[in-house]
């Protein structure tokens, strides 16, 4: 078997659907409703830094993913079972990620159709991607890239076109003072989605040409940024503040309000179309990540034969996590403040204090795991 | 009574009685005395009659001597002129009997291109069959053959299945030698390299690979040569066959180009890519194929370049259509009604009241037969063909309609996908098309707009998983190139693209991948001048 390559433009391609996943269809950072296009601007350094973080990894530990070098850092006794745990988390964030995709279809126009049905589907192509492989799902990625970027050029036309724009809504900028945006900035936008690029760290090994690694991931995550920046100041202009706030899918309920010559009515297929790929990408990407870490901590030697149950696992999450859509919202918000912040953050930057120490003072260290 | 021998068939199904030792003897090269091989040859062949012995002598010795062809393979007035008559009136030996008599027939009496001394019933059975003359002295325990090939073949003619308007009309045809002569002629360039193949246990037939040496990347002819030189078949009946055998994945998908069109293997050739041929079909293979090169036509050159992009967007569109066009159907009927404009959603509505099927049966059962009248259209005899458009366009069209078995709609619907489908220029795309559309309507039908989101991330991610001679299919860029990449998705002009390849040529010469640079690079702007001369 040869070993998979992924290209920078692939890296680019996965990174931005990866972002615009389900941040482009759901409310972030609810706590700056009608500036919450500036505190995704204003969380874009605070991603950069996480990407950084994961690069210089990267760099130190070349050809392990996330796991490897977590027991390298602290130790296989310590490091194994913290390994686990991310690969539980990811498996868990890849089930939300599911159930979110499967409940908008149900309150959209799927609802007689069982849930149970609805998550098979898009899991089974999800583990069937899985199983194919790293460059299989990437090379997708660039080909849906395109889709995404065309989806988006439409819709926004369209919105454009329809005059439902009302700037004043934007307005005023900053009206409740600029610590309110900060403060939805970070932690809430900079944890989702900026921090999730923690699921990047599963496929760096395997860049092709690693001198761009970060050049095309800050780039990628600047275009991202500036995609879901305008995204949702369009929604905000298009529903108002009010609106946004309340609204499950912002989005979806942006673009049904748009009505362009009377023909073009209803584009809300466009909304769920841009979210079941964004959220494919998404949950793939993470249940992959969940894959990889399983196959190093367990030493499965065919990490694909793992696709099977990891995709059952993430299937039954989203399943069985909450009984309905406002419990799972609870259950996220819950889980946003304290469980986030603990993967996504500070053990990262734990991870990074005792590797520059072990660096700092000498080599003992590091033998031992 | 003859024994029939199984020298062809080495582990053929029904050997004969004393098989081993018939396969003992059977090792053995032609003996010396000639009548003992011309009746091991009869026992062989099965005595057929189409095998012509001629015994002759030659010669003032007047040395007994034997001719054996084929006939009908064979042509008849080179084995007279050239083969017979000099033998037996013209060759003047004063040699002894024997091996020197042998000598001298091979230097002076056979004015023929390929003349071998065969010491084997191996090869002997091999150069007979392909249509040589084989030539045996009493005495001497060799033969000589000499390459009388011939016989009938299909003329040069417009080919059948790509037909373009403006551009050249010959088409490749049975005969390999024709096929591979027909490409020659468009590129005359000393670095076109031809490399020979013989594969079949059965029934050897001769496979051919041709590329241009210093355009071509060398890795992609190894991989080809492995692979052919590692087939095991019986018999190949045509490259269809070989296509099988050459792909990289099990799929439905074509990984493989056939074209009957001898300017669309040259200029493959010059893209970098490498034809096969196989004797006996007039369909040329070219590989590495990618899922993009599927929809370009033979036509795009030859045309303006505006032109050319406009019609080749047109086919994207097409088989976008030929894709989602019925599945796009039902699932707005089925799931999104209020997609559709109120007006046109009321028309529909009234249509369909008297329709008794759901929106998938009506459609499957339209596509359906649309697909049977469609394969009547092309394996029925030619003088009946009225019939069935008479059949599809009345019967299917209105009558059905008439008699509210289904919407209007629905016809419309299916007569555009199948319009759609048919502006697909390589056939074998189309019919793969045509099945991933009946199952995108099975996911249409199923989970409406979602399910044909999800159908279609399962198809693309196995098409992204699928390679052509390890080229990925999905790939814009081969050969891996930025022009290349332009030459794929849109037709860019002439001027534009050949400086664009002389470029490229050089930046290739200079990573030092080929070999002979210099040569090549004049080779390749003669072939240019050679291209732009016709």
């Amino acid at each position: 078997m040869r070993t998979p390559f992924i290209s920078p433009t692939q890296l680019f391609a996965m990174i931005i659907l990866f972002e615009l996943g389900t941040a482009l269809v759901l409310p972030i950072g609810l706590s700056s409703a009608q500036n919450s296009w500036l505190s995704i601007l204003l969380a874009l350094p605070g991603g950069i830094l996480v990407y950084l973080l994961f690069t210089y990894f990267n760099k130190q530990y070349p050809s392990m993913i996330l796991s490897g070098y977590i027991r390298q850092i602290v130790g296989s006794y310590l490091g194994w079972p913290l390994a686990l745990f991310y690969a539980v988390y990811f498996i868990y964030i890849s089930g939300r990620n599911l159930r979110e995709v499967g409940d908008l279809l149900i309150t959209t126009s799927y609802d007689q159709t069982p849930i149970v049905i609805v998550h098979a589907a898009i899991m089974g192509t999800s583990m069937y991607m899985i199983y194919k492989g790293i460059q299989v799902l990437f090379r997708l990625g660039e080909i849906y890239l395109v889709f995404i970027l065309v989806l988006g050029l439409l819709s926004n036309l369209a919105v454009a076109l329809s005059g439902a724009i009302e700037i004043r809504n934007l307005l005023p900028v900053w009206g409740e003072g600029i610590g309110v945006t900060l403060r939805s900035a970070y932690p809430n936008i900079f944890l989702f989605p900026f921090a999730e690029l923690i699921a990047f760290s599963a496929f760096l090994p395997y860049l092709a040409q690693r001198q761009y690694a970060r050049r095309i991931g800050i780039l990628a995550i600047l275009v991202s940024t500036v995609m879901l920046s305008i995204t949702h100041a369009m929604e905000i202009s298009v529903i108002g503040e009010d609106m946004y706030s309340r609204a499950t899918f912002p989005l979806f309920t942006a673009i049904t309000t748009v009505e362009v010559a009377e023909f073009v009515e209803r584009l809300d297929a466009l909304v769920i179309l841009a979210l079941i790929i964004g959220v494919f990408f998404k949950m793939t990407v993470y249940a992959y990540a969940a894959t990889a870490i399983a196959a190093d901590i367990f030493k499965a030697a065919e990490p694909n034969r793992l696709a099977v149950p990891i995709g059952v696992s993430v299937f039954f999450v989203s399943m069985m996590s909450a009984w309905s859509f406002p419990e799972h919202g609870l259950e996220g918000a819950k889980s946003f403040l304290t469980v986030q912040p603990i993967f996504l953050v500070y053990i990262p930057i734990l991870l990074l204090l005792v590797h520059l120490m072990k660096k700092r003072f000498g080599h003992r260290g590091i033998t031992s795991g | 009574m003859f024994v029939r021998p199984s020298r062809l068939q080495p582990d053929g199904d029904a050997p004969g009685p004393g098989a081993a030792g018939q396969r003992a003897y059977l090792a053995q090269a032609p003996s010396a005395q000639l009548e003992d091989n011309l009746a091991y040859l009869k026992a062989e062949l099965g005595g057929s009659p189409d095998i012509v012995f001629r015994r002759i002598q030659i010669g003032a010795a007047q040395t007994k001597a034997a001719a054996v062809y084929t006939d009908g393979i064979t042509d008849k007035q080179t084995v007279n002129e050239f083969i017979l008559r000099t033998l037996m009136l013209e060759l003047d030996s004063s040699a002894e009997p024997g091996r020197s008599l042998l000598h001298d027939i091979n230097l002076h009496a056979l004015p023929v291109g390929d003349v071998r001394v065969l010491t084997d019933w191996d090869g002997i059975l091999l150069c007979l069959l392909s249509g040589h003359t084989i030539i045996f002295v009493d005495g001497t325990a060799e033969a000589i053959s000499g390459d009388t090939k011939g016989g009938e073949y299909r003329a040069i003619e417009e080919p059948s299945s790509q037909v373009v308007i403006r551009g050249p009309k010959d088409g490749f045809t049975e005969s390999i030698g024709t096929n591979v002569a027909l490409v020659r002629r468009r590129l005359r360039s000393p670095n076109l390299r031809l490399e020979a193949f013989r594969l079949g246990a059965k029934s050897p037939s001769n496979v051919a690979i041709m590329y241009v040496q210093g355009i071509v990347e060398d890795k992609y002819v190894l991989e080809l040569s492995s692979r052919l030189s590692r087939i095991q078949v019986d018999a190949l009946s045509g490259s269809e066959q070989l296509e099988e055998l050459l792909a990289d994945q099990k799929t439905p998908f074509p990984t493989t180009m056939n074209t009957e069109r001898p300017d669309m293997v040259s200029n493959s050739l010059l893209d970098g890519r490498i034809s096969i041929f196989v004797d006996g079909t007039p369909f040329v293979l070219i590989a590495p194929f990618t899922f993009f090169m599927g929809f370009q036509s033979a036509e795009d050159y030859y045309q303006r370049p505006e032109a050319a992009f406009a019609i080749m967007m047109l086919r994207y569109a097409a088989l976008i259509i030929a894709l989602f066009g019925p599945s796009i159907y039902i699932a707005a009927i089925t799931f999104h009604h209020e997609m559709i404009p109120t007006p046109l959603l009321l028309s529909l509505a009234a249509q369909r009241e008297t329709v008794p099927f759901p929106a998938f049966l009506e459609a499957f059962l339209m596509e359906f037969t649309f697909e049977v009248i469609r394969e009547a259209g092309i394996r029925m005899p030619r003088a009946i063909g009225q019939a069935v458009s008479i059949v599809g366009a009345l019967v299917l069209g209105q009558a059905a309609v008439e008699a509210g078995i289904i919407s209007s709609a629905m016809v419309i619907v299916v007569a555009i996908t199948g319009i759609s489908s048919f502006a697909n220029p390589s056939y074998n795309m189309a019919t793969t098309i045509r099945i991933v559309r009946f199952t995108m309507m099975v996911a249409a039908a199923i989970l409406g707009f979602y399910g044909i989101a999800i159908f279609s991330l399962v198809i693309i991610g196995h098409m992204c998983g699928l390679s052509s001679l390890t080229v990925p299919y999905m790939s814009l860029k081969f050969p891996y190139t930025p022009e290349g990449e332009r030459r794929t998705v849109y037709r860019i002009p002439l001027a534009t693209r050949r400086s664009a390849e002389r470029n490229n040529e050089g930046a290739a010469v200079g990573l030092g991948a080929r070999d002979a640079a210099l040569a090549d690079k004049t080779a390749s702007q003669t072939e240019q001048e050679g291209k732009d001369a016709q």
